[in-house]
């Protein structure tokens, strides 16, 4: 067996991955490779020091803000869409208002008509985009590729 | 297994209280994998938070007849993956600051000696992909049919892909801690 190869199984014998077979032909080179014999120690090494690094964990009371996090952000997904519903159709109400009692009442400037018109068009193009956006990612969202 | 099986059925039928006890289950695990994969307690907290609502929203499409770590993980990871890319896009405040990185800081480690906070910042430099193995390996534990399930690569290729990483971290680490250290 060459060195790298007995490198690259010294892994898989620490990590008590290795078959008898593939065991046995990397003792077998380590008995005869002094140089593999200290990759191993220092692989050995690497390892239990990795292994021995720990994290602190959060305390119960921040465990349960976690979840209520969560459960909170759950819930205004719904609630953002009956949100948006909600004002796409009070700006719908407003708009055809607004058509009847200013857009056509020629007492106004034609000017400040017409700008006040396109303005109400693009708050409700904008206000359907951010519906469709809110429906579209409610249901679904962009992990089709998680099923395993 | 039966038992979250059960679970998970009653997620599918959209109830919030039982996808309160998968998250119970597993939230521990993980903000461990988020925050190794972070390395830091906030962020780990805000995306593995974000990981499970997206997890909630996607429920529908789980098959209840697998395991559902190794299912959630795909999307904790993909959320770490992108809060680290936006982290990297993000414009900085201005370019003559030195803004000290809050990452890989020894204050998050239980035992704080010196091999530990060099080991946790090593792991701290690797490449995205290096450290994410490891971390599955070492704060994870998983088996190698495991992290191949959990990356999406052949079973045989798990032991060369940690080999790479872990030849890696011994370079980040080489001349920060003696050979009679550990
Ligand atoms: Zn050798």
């Amino acid at each position: 067996m060459e060195c790298e190869k007995a490198c690259l199984l010294l892994m898989g014998h620490l990590d008590g991955e290795l078959d008898d077979r593939s065991r046995l032909d990397l003792e077998q080179h380590l008995e005869g490779c002094a140089a593999c014999r200290r990759e191993e120690s220092a692989y050995r090494r690497l390892t239990a020091m990795t292994d021995s690094i720990g994290f602190i964990e959060p305390t119960e009371t921040e465990w349960r803000a976690h979840w209520e996090a969560i459960y909170n952000r759950l819930e205004r997904g719904v609630a953002w869409i009956f949100l948006s519903l909600g004002a796409v159709t009070l700006l719908l109400y407003g708009m055809w208002h607004l058509a009847a009692d200013f857009l056509l009442d020629a007492a106004y400037p034609l000017i400040l008509r017409l700008g006040v018109g396109f303005a109400a068009i693009g708050t409700i193009v904008l206000a359907v985009s951010v519906v469709r956006e809110r429906i579209r990612l409610y249901p679904t969202d962009r992990y089709e590729e998680v099923e395993l | 297994m039966q038992a979250e099986r059960q679970t998970i059925l009653q997620c599918q039928k959209g109830s919030r209280d039982a996808f309160g006890e998968i998250v119970n289950r597993y939230m521990r695990r993980a903000y461990g994998a988020a925050l190794a994969i972070l390395g830091n307690r906030d962020d780990a907290l805000d995306v593995s938070q974000e990981a499970f609502v997206k997890a909630y929203r996607a429920i529908r499409r789980f098959d209840a007849r697998r395991p559902f770590y190794p299912w959630f993980y795909r999307i904790l990871r993909n959320a770490c993956f992108d809060w680290l890319r936006r982290r990297r896009n993000r414009p900085r405040p201005g370019l003559l600051m030195d803004i000290p990185d809050d990452r890989f800081r020894p204050d998050t480690l239980v035992d704080k000696d010196e091999i530990r906070e060099v080991v946790w910042e090593g792991i701290g430099k690797l490449a995205e992909k290096d450290r994410e193995i490891i971390v599955l390996r070492h704060f994870q534990h998983m088996s190698y049919r495991e992290i191949a399930a959990a990356l999406d690569i052949p079973e045989g290729t798990v032991m060369s892909r940690l080999f790479t990483a872990r030849k890696r971290l011994r370079a980040e680490l080489d001349g920060r801690i003696s050979p009679e250290d550990g």
